[in-house]
C-alpha cells in the first residue's frame, strides 16, 4: 500500500471520530488531522455541513483553509455547503476574477443584489437572466432585460411565475402561441390562474390533459374540480373513470358510469387494492363475476366483503398455508368447516366460550403467562398459544399443521388477538369475564 | 427482475456481526455467515474499508452485486448489504431479489435486526435540511404482529408453517 493511501486512510479515520465523537477524542483526532497537510478538500469536509453532523471546528477549518491557496472553485464550493458562507462569498470577490456562470453559481446559494447587479451589467445570457429573476431580487430589471430579446415560452413563463410584468409577457405568450403544456403550468403556479385555465378551455384540452388537473401530482388542488366536472361532460374510457374514483373526484357518478360498461374484475382491481372510496362497492360486484383467486385474495386482504370472498375461495383448491390465511381473515363457519375436515379435527368436542373463559381467569391471576410476542415461549404463551397448551388434540394439529391453523380452529372469533398487543388483549380478556 | 429490500437505521451505531450471528441464531435456531471483501467484525469499523475494496473492485470489474458484501445461511439465497454509509453511517439496506423462492431468511434476518436495535427507515435520501428530525423516518417495531411472530425456529416449524414464506411475487 503506498504511502498516499495509508494517509488518505488515516485521515478518513480520525474524519470518523471528529463526526462521531465529541469533547476530548473529537479535539484529539482534530489535532492529529491538522499534522496531516490537510489540502482543500480535507479542509472541506471540517467546513461543509454534512446532514446531522456540524463539527465545532468549522471556524479553525476555514482559517486553514484560507492558507492553502484554495481555487475559485474549491471556494465557491464552500459556499455552497457551509455555514461560512458569507465569509467564503467575500473572500471569493477580493481575490477572484468572477466569469457570469461562477455569478450565477454564487446567487443561486447566496441571493446576493449586488452580484446580480454585476451580472445584469455584463449582458448576461437568457437562462443567466432567468437565474437573477428566480434567486434574487431584481426580478422586474432582469425580466425587463429579457423581455427586449424575443424570449421563447418557458422564458417568459419565469417573466410570469417570478416578476411583476407577467401581464406583459402573457400578451407576448399569447401573440407566440401557448401550448397546453405551458398554460398548465401557469394555471398550476402562477397569479394568473384563472387566465390561463380560460385560455386552456379554449384550445380543447385532451382527456389526459385534464386528467392531469384531477390527478394534481403538484399537490397546489387547483381546478381539480373543474377539471373533473368537465371530463364527466365527456365519453370516458374505463381507465379515466377508475381514475376519477381513485382520486375521489365525483366518485358516485363516475362508478355509476363504470358500472354501465360492465367493467370485469381486473378492471377493478386496483380500485379494490388501493382501498378507495369505491373499494367495497368494486368488491361486490366482482363477487357477482366468478372471481379468480388473485381476485378473490384482494377482496379479502383489502374491503370489507371479506366472508363473501373466503366463501368463494372455499371453493377452490387452497393450500393448507393459503386456509391458514384465509381463517384468520375471516373465521366464518364454513371456512372453519373446510379447515376443520382438512386438518381432521373434530371441532364439535371445543367448547369456544368455556376455553376462552378458562384462558381469561389464568392469564389475569397470572399476567406473566401471556406473551403476545411468541405463541409458545417456556411457560408462556400468547392467547392462542394458551389455547393450543390447554387443548392436547389441537397439539398435534400444531405439530403437523402449524399454530395458526391449531389456535384458528379453538378460538375462531378471537382470532383478531393473536396478533394484537398485550393490553389490548388483556383489556379484552377483562371484558369476557365481566 | 426487481428487488426487495428494507433500510434500516440504528440510533447508537451499527451492530457488529458476531451479534447479528447470535441473535439470529435465538431466532432461527441457522447458523448466518457474512462474507465481504474486507474481513472485518462491525459493520460500523468496516464501513471505509469495504467501501475502498468495493471502489477498488469496481474498477476492476462491472459485477458489482458479486462483491457487494452479503449475508448468507443453509440453502438460502443471499441477503446483500449495500448503502450503508448514509445518513451519518448509521443506516444501511438489506436486499434480495424478488424472484427468491422463501422468503423466511430475508424476514428472519429483518427481524434480527430490529431485535437488535435497528428501526426500519423510511427515508431513502438525505433529507433536506429544514428536515432533520429522523425519528419522524422510523417506524415502531411490533414482535406480536404476524409478520414477526410467524418467524419461529426452522427446526421446529412444520411444512405448512414454512410454505407461508413463498414470495406472493414467484
Amino acid at each position: 500500500m503506498s504511502k498516499n493511501n495509508i494517509t488518505d486512510r488515516l485521515k478518513n479515520f480520525l474524519f470518523e471520530i471528529l463526526l462521531k465523537e465529541e469533547g476530548e477524542i473529537q479535539a484529539e483526532a482534530w489535532t492529529h488531522l491538522k499534522m496531516l497537510d490537510l489540502d482543500c478538500d480535507d479542509l472541506s469536509r471540517v467546513i461543509n455541513e454534512i446532514p446531522f453532523v456540524k463539527t465545532p471546528y468549522v471556524d479553525e477549518g476555514w482559517e486553514l483553509f484560507k492558507t492553502k491557496n484554495p481555487t475559485k472553485q474549491d471556494v465557491i464550493d464552500i459556499v455552497k455547503c457551509s455555514t461560512k458562507r458569507r465569509e467564503a462569498e467575500t473572500f471569493l470577490l477580493e481575490h477572484f476574477e468572477l466569469e457570469n456562470e461562477d455569478l450565477v453559481e454564487v446567487i443561486k446559494v447566496t441571493e446576493n443584489d449586488e452580484l446580480a447587479w454585476q451580472l445584469l451589467r455584463r449582458n448576461p445570457a437568457n437562462e443567466e437572466l432567468e437565474a437573477i429573476m428566480r434567486y434574487t431580487n431584481l426580478k422586474d430589471e432582469a425580466a425587463e432585460e429579457l423581455l427586449k430579446r424575443s424570449p421563447d415560452n418557458d422564458e417568459l413563463y419565469e417573466i410570469i411565475e417570478n416578476s411583476s410584468l407577467k401581464l406583459e409577457a402573457w400578451e407576448r405568450l399569447l401573440q407566440q402561441g401557448p401550448t397546453n403544456e405551458d398554460l398548465e403550468r401557469i394555471v398550476k403556479f402562477t397569479d394568473l390562474e384563472d387566465l390561463a385555465w380560460d385560455y386552456f378551455l379554449q384550445q380543447h384540452p385532451t382527456n389526459e390533459e385534464l386528467m392531469d388537473f384531477v390527478n394534481d401530482y403538484s399537490e397546489t388542488g387547483r381546478k381539480r374540480k373543474e377539471a373533473a366536472q368537465l371530463l364527466l361532460e365527456r365519453e370516458l374510457g374505463m381507465e379515466e373513470l377508475v381514475n376519477l374514483i381513485r382520486e375521489d373526484q365525483f366518485a358516485d357518478e363516475a362508478w355509476e358510469r363504470l358500472k354501465k360498461k360492465s367493467p370485469a374484475c381486473d378492471d377493478l382491481f386496483y380500485l379494490i387494492w388501493r382501498r378507495t372510496v369505491k373499494t367495497d362497492e368494486a368488491a361486490e360486484w366482482c363477487l357477482k363475476l366468478n372471481p379468480d383467486k388473485k381476485t378473490l385474495w384482494n377482496i379479502l386482504e383489502y374491503s370489507d366483503k371479506k366472508d363473501e370472498a373466503a366463501l368463494q375461495l372455499i371453493q377452490m383448491p387452497l393450500e393448507l398455508y393459503e386456509l391458514a390465511d384465509l381463517v384468520l381473515k375471516s373465521g366464518s363457519e364454513p371456512v372453519l368447516n373446510v379447515l376443520s375436515e382438512r386438518v381432521q379435527f373434530d371441532r364439535s368436542k371445543v367448547n369456544e366460550a368455556e376455553l376462552i373463559r378458562k384462558i381469561a381467569e389464568k392469564i389475569l391471576n397470572h399476567p406473566e403467562l401471556l406473551n403476545v410476542n411468541h405463541w409458545h415461549a417456556g411457560d408462556t404463551h400468547c392467547l392462542g398459544g394458551w389455547a393450543i397448551t390447554l387443548h392436547e388434540q389441537a397439539q398435534e394439529t400444531e405439530k403437523q399443521f402449524g399454530s395458526e391453523i391449531a389456535a384458528s380452529l379453538l378460538l375462531p372469533h378471537y382470532t383478531h388477538l393473536f396478533f394484537a398487543d398485550r393490553e389490548t388483549v388483556l383489556s379484552e380478556l377483562k371484558e369476557i369475564m365481566e | 427482475m426487481g428487488i426487495r429490500g428494507h433500510r434500516f437505521y440504528f440510533k447508537q451505531e451499527l451492530p457488529k456481526v458476531d451479534e447479528i450471528k447470535k441473535k439470529f441464531h435465538e431466532i432461527t435456531g441457522l447458523r448466518l455467515r457474512f462474507y465481504s471483501v474486507a474481513h472485518v467484525d462491525e459493520l460500523m469499523t468496516d464501513a471505509d474499508d469495504i467501501l475502498y475494496h468495493l471502489n477498488k473492485r469496481r474498477e476492476e470489474t462491472s459485477d458489482v452485486v458479486i462483491n457487494a458484501p452479503h449475508f448468507a445461511c443453509g440453502d438460502f439465497e443471499d441477503v446483500y448489504l449495500d448503502d450503508y454509509m448514509r445518513p451519518e453511517t448509521r443506516s444501511f439496506y438489506l436486499k434480495c431479489g424478488i424472484g427468491m423462492e422463501s422468503l423466511y431468511f430475508f424476514d428472519a434476518l429483518i427481524k434480527t435486526m430490529l431485535e437488535i436495535g435497528g428501526h426500519t427507515f423510511r427515508y431513502s435520501y438525505y433529507p433536506h435540511e429544514e428536515d432533520l428530525d429522523i425519528d419522524n423516518y422510523l417506524e415502531p417495531y411490533n414482535p406480536h404482529e404476524r409478520q414477526w411472530k410467524r418467524i419461529k425456529k426452522w427446526d421446529e416449524m412444520c411444512d405448512v408453517e414454512k410454505a407461508c414464506f413463498k414470495d406472493p411475487y414467484n
